[in-house]
């Protein structure tokens, strides 16, 4: 896992990926793989602050006022989801969103839930990766 | 689309169903092909405003004059989502099976739909149970509409959305209940309209299950013993031949219930969170239909916030499982609005 560039600002990776929060817990899909994903802990929140333009410095610097010993797990997760193409950097910046983060960063530190049960329904290559026998969408069990 | 909307109506066996919110008519180059989709599509038994129209030429290589379907080029790989992004810029949506290749457009725009197969049946083998799927799911996206991968189960009208992976117990819930005085318009794909009330309606007569779970349920029918598995071991047999009164063709949704298969004593309901109700309902509802798939996770995303959820922890007795899940849907449900 590479470390996220903490000063630059992300956006979700749209089209190919979307996110929906359910009173606070957020629940991703990536459309282009069938993955998709939970959020527990404080993850769901640096997820809002990264969609709502915060680089991912100040969410840190935020946590590390409040959290200190979260401060490595998140930076594990916003590697962990740049690795995963839900988040690209921002081509433009979207404008100030330098005031503070007012956040208690209660609860468990950030974790990501990958599901990929149903990723062989769009992801697996129809034409290679099929079971000959039994055919699309069930793919062909690893040699 | 051309092709197929030049080709003489002589040939072609034509058929009006009058489905859930739609009048669909379609050409159908091969009568067994039809003749499936008369056993399995459900004539709406009530009038409501229609939503929509749709046209669909169901053709295939055994038809006269008709050529066999292109093979996509192998070695050009392929990717489902770009195929749909460049379809969607022409306001079209496709699908492309592989294995018998066969190929199904439809313009968003015209309401009109082709397909084309190698064969009279050369469907893709999930598809027998729910033919046209695709063309009913993108008419009704094109209206806000969804096509929705759940099971259903209701009692007086009042109904919940069965949601869950395969083999989490969705059809053979919806088998308890039909056979023990619920009511249910589907246990698989059903119509799913999110207006001032959600409302599901049948569009599906096929039930499906193994011969186990059939026999299991108290299912001893001679169709039981003749009828042939699918592809994934499941037997489909039509609603109506294991209840008389077979599918309901509508109700009112009032919760979301995730069924576990747990061998507990007794069935049990408990109250869940609205994110694990999503995760078990929205990408497998998102991932089974291909085309308009943000417009999709955002529908089944606002039904799940409508929606009380409930985890269902099953017992192994059908008669006790639908007796919870109707004091459910007349008690706790209702309570939990």
């Amino acid at each position: 896992m590479t470390a996220a560039d903490t000063s630059c600002k992300y956006e979700i990776n749209a089209p190919d990926v979307v996110s929906e929060d359910f009173t606070g817990q957020i629940v991703i899909l990536n459309l282009a793989n069938g993955h998709y994903f939970s959020l527990a802990g404080i993850a769901s929140r640096i997820w809002t602050l990264i969609l709502a333009g915060h680089a991912p410095r100040s969410i840190l610097i935020s946590i590390q006022a409040k959290r200190p010993e979260l401060v490595e797990q998140s930076m594990g997760f916003l590697a962990r989801i740049v690795e995963l193409n839900l988040v690209r950097a921002r081509e433009a910046d979207p404008g100030d969103t330098s005031s503070a983060i007012d956040e208690a960063w209660s609860g468990d530190g950030p974790e990501i839930q990958v599901y990929d049960d149903l990723a062989e329904l769009i992801f697996a290559d129809p034409i290679h990766d099929v079971d000959e026998r039994e055919g699309w969408p069930a793919p062909r069990q690893p040699r | 689309m051309r092709a197929a909307k030049a080709y003489p109506k002589g040939r072609l066996v034509r058929r009006e169903f009058r489905l859930a919110r739609i009048d669909m008519t379609v050409w159908f180059a091969s009568k067994a092909f039809a003749d499936l989709c008369d056993r399995t599509l459900v004539e709406r038994k009530y009038e409501e405003p229609l939503a929509t129209r749709a046209q669909i030429y169901a053709m295939d290589a055994e038809a006269d004059g008709w050529e066999p379907p292109a093979r996509w080029n192998e070695e050009a790989g392929f990717s489902s989502r770009e195929f749909d992004r460049i379809l969607a810029e022409h306001d079209r949506r496709g699908f492309y099976h592989h294995d018998a290749p066969s190929w199904q457009f439809y313009d968003r725009v015209d309401a009109v739909g082709v397909q084309t197969l190698p064969t009279k049946l050369g469907i893709p083998p999930w598809e027998f149970g729910s033919p046209l799927r695709l063309f009913l799911h993108w008419a009704y996206a094109a209206v806000g509409m969804r096509l929705t991968h759940a099971a259903t189960l209701g009692l007086n009208g009042r109904g919940a959305l069965i949601a869950g992976a395969s083999g989490s117990g969705k059809s053979g819930t919806t088998l308890a209940g039909l056979l023990n005085g619920l009511d249910s318009v589907g246990d698989d794909y059903v119509l799913v309209e999110d207006g001032p009330s959600l409302v599901a309606h049948s569009v599906f007569a096929m039930l499906k299950q193994d011969r186990e779970g059939f026999r299991r349920a108290g299912v001893a029918i001679a169709e039981l013993d003749a009828a042939e598995v699918n592809w994934r071991g499941k037997i489909e047999l039509d609603a109506s031949k294991l209840c008389a009164k077979g599918l309901a063709s509508r109700m009112e949704i009032h919760a979301l219930l995730l069924p576990e298969i747990a061998r507990s004593r007794r069935t049990e309901v408990e109250k869940i969170a609205s994110h694990e109700a999503a995760l078990a309902l929205a990408p497998s509802a998102v991932f089974q239909l291909p085309g308009d798939a943000t417009e999709g996770f955002r529908f089944f995303a606002d039904i799940v916030k409508r929606l009380p959820a409930f985890r269902v922890k099953l017992s192994e007795d059908p008669v006790e499982i639908a007796g919870t899940i109707g004091s459910f849907l007349e008690g706790t449900g209702r309570n939990a609005d």
